[in-house]
């Protein structure tokens, strides 16, 4: 069992943000985390990266305790984040954050003629700046970033937010193309859409814990949920 | 005339050299660091100690080594726990050790003026063409411009170097990669460190040793960061260069405003560009 969320609770200063939160994501799947702006999704992440590390429950990660664990140690794990506001390093080129992101790994994920086969852009882009480049680029730049590495859980945070449509079905379509190769994916999405159409199974959370588990069809189909929490 | 653009050239790498080591230890860690001057007169002290019974070459090589150690436990021991303190609290620890290493070499070495005599093949003058111009002085000239391409070269071609460029602008971004944060930090703050004790022991047979040197050079090299930009390498070699030829040239004019002149230089820079001539953007970035 790769990701295993028990009883976590985490706060920022005094508020309490995740409130004895559990959840889990099984080998090879695709799990989505759904709800408002504000309910916790991206702390879940922060969470289980030691970016905010929880102050009780544990996280355990391929049967290993990862709680409170440094980000570092999360990443050379095998866990990447690729965060919501993509956080490219914009002082150097997209070249350079993919052979960053090759120094600072464990083990080497994808080769680079592999991700510019599967990203032409990249490979057209490679020596812009990384604030030369256009949304649905930094989106794609990454993802590759998490390829290069040996990640074998990748957590992507808002993935299609401020994209045009046509590039949020260009990266939905590479979400579900790494999906399909085996990796376990935890999705946070506020486009029930895109996301109902890439999960396996999904959360929906609200003030801090978890209020549905279930399969997409059976939240579609849940209008209570839906209204409730995700104010559809 | 020609001569006195030299020494000012000369100065301004000296700046350069100190500035360098102030600028990327502020780019990686975001300290600003009072306690690089102590580094520049350790460094000096040690040069000369190795140079009168050693020789000047090796004073050369003992003296950034000697700094590195020094910085790096300073940095376990003290600095580490005011990473996350606000700049305050981080001046005044760094400006509390720079005098207590003051304190304690004017104890050892009393506050006497000193100097070492240089090897016969550095002594004399060269003909330069348009002037003589002492010879210690290029190969100082020439060695800080060798050092400054290499610490450019470290930081643009070594994969080290991408790390403390990716570490500078977003550090969490880099620990979600697996990069290790801390020891580049410690790295670079020894690098700069080193680099200020390498300039300290090749610079005293030019400008001479007294526990005082470190905070004289101190102060015009803070001038020099914020001139040329807070990070920026290109920043500092140009600020420095800029403050060494003010510096020179009003002394040879109008000696009373040699030192005021630099923070008047600073001054304007700072009205039209609050940034520095390099601003934030450019943080070491070649």
């Amino acid at each position: 069992m790769p990701l295993i969320l028990e009883g976590v609770n985490t706060f920022y200063g005094d508020s309490h943000i995740l409130k004895d939160l559990s959840l889990r994501v099984n080998e090879g799947e695709t799990v989505a985390l759904l709800g408002r702006n504000g309910v916790g999704k991206t702390t879940t992440l922060k969470s289980i990266v030691g970016w905010v590390p929880p102050r009780s429950g544990t996280i355990t990660f391929e049967g290993r305790d990862i709680t409170g664990q440094e980000m570092m140690k999360n990443a050379r794990a095998g866990i990447s984040l690729v965060p919501e506001e993509r956080r490219i390093f914009t002082n150097l080129t997209v070249a350079e954050n993919l052979k960053l992101a090759q120094v600072t790994a464990s083990k080497p994920g994808w080769s680079l003629k592999d991700i510019y086969a599967r990203f032409p852009r990249l490979q057209e882009r490679a020596t812009h700046r990384g604030d030369e480049i256009s949304g649905g680029e930094k989106q794609m730049l990454a993802i590759a970033r998490a390829l290069v590495q040996d990640t074998r859980l990748l957590m992507l945070d808002e993935p299609t937010e401020g994209l045009a449509p046509l590039i949020v079905r260009e990266v939905e379509g590479i979400i579900r193309e790494i999906k399909t190769q085996g990796m376990t994916i935890l999705l946070v999405e506020q486009n029930l859409y895109s996301a109902l159409s890439l999960a396996d199974r999904c959360y929906v959370i609200d003030q801090g814990s978890i209020k549905f588990e279930g399969k997409p069809e059976e939240l579609r189909g849940d209008t209570e949920v839906l209204s409730r929490y995700l104010h559809v | 005339m020609p001569g006195q653009l030299l020494d000012g050239f000369i100065r301004g790498l000296l700046y350069v050299a100190i500035a360098l080591g102030l600028t990327i230890v502020f780019g990686m860690l975001r300290l600003v660091n009072f306690a690089h001057g102590a580094f520049y007169i350790i460094g000096a002290y040690v040069g000369l100690v190795v140079t009168e019974h050693v020789g000047l070459l090796a004073g050369i090589i003992a003296a950034p080594i000697a700094v590195a150690l020094f910085a790096i436990a300073f940095d376990f021991a003290l600095l580490r726990r005011f990473y996350d303190k606000e700049p305050t609290a981080q001046i005044l620890v760094t400006f509390g050790v720079a005098i207590v290493v003051e304190e304690t070499l004017r104890l050892i070495f009393t506050g006497t003026t000193r100097t070492y005599v240089v090897p016969a093949w550095v002594q004399g003058s060269l003909n330069l063409g348009f002037t003589q111009y002492p010879t210690y002085r290029i190969a100082f000239g020439l060695g800080v411009i060798v050092l400054v391409i290499a610490v450019w070269l470290f930081i643009q071609r070594t994969n080290y170097g991408l790390i403390v460029r990716a570490g500078v602008r977003d550090r969490t971004m880099v620990q979600l990669l697996g990069g290790n944060v801390r020891q580049a930090s410690t790295v670079i703050f020894a690098l700069g460190a080193a680099l200020a004790g390498l300039v300290g022991a090749a610079a005293s047979p030019i400008y001479s040793i007294d526990p005082g040197k470190g905070f004289e050079f101190l102060v015009p090299s803070f001038v020099v960061v914020v001139i040329g930009g807070l990070g920026s390498f290109w920043g500092a070699v140009l600020g420095g260069l800029l403050v060494g030829e003010l510096q020179s040239l009003t002394t040879l004019f109008l000696p009373a405003a040699s030192d005021l002149v630099i923070y008047v230089a600073m001054a304007l820079v700072l009205l039209v560009k609050p940034s520095g001539l390099f601003g934030e953007s450019e943080v070491i970035r070649g």
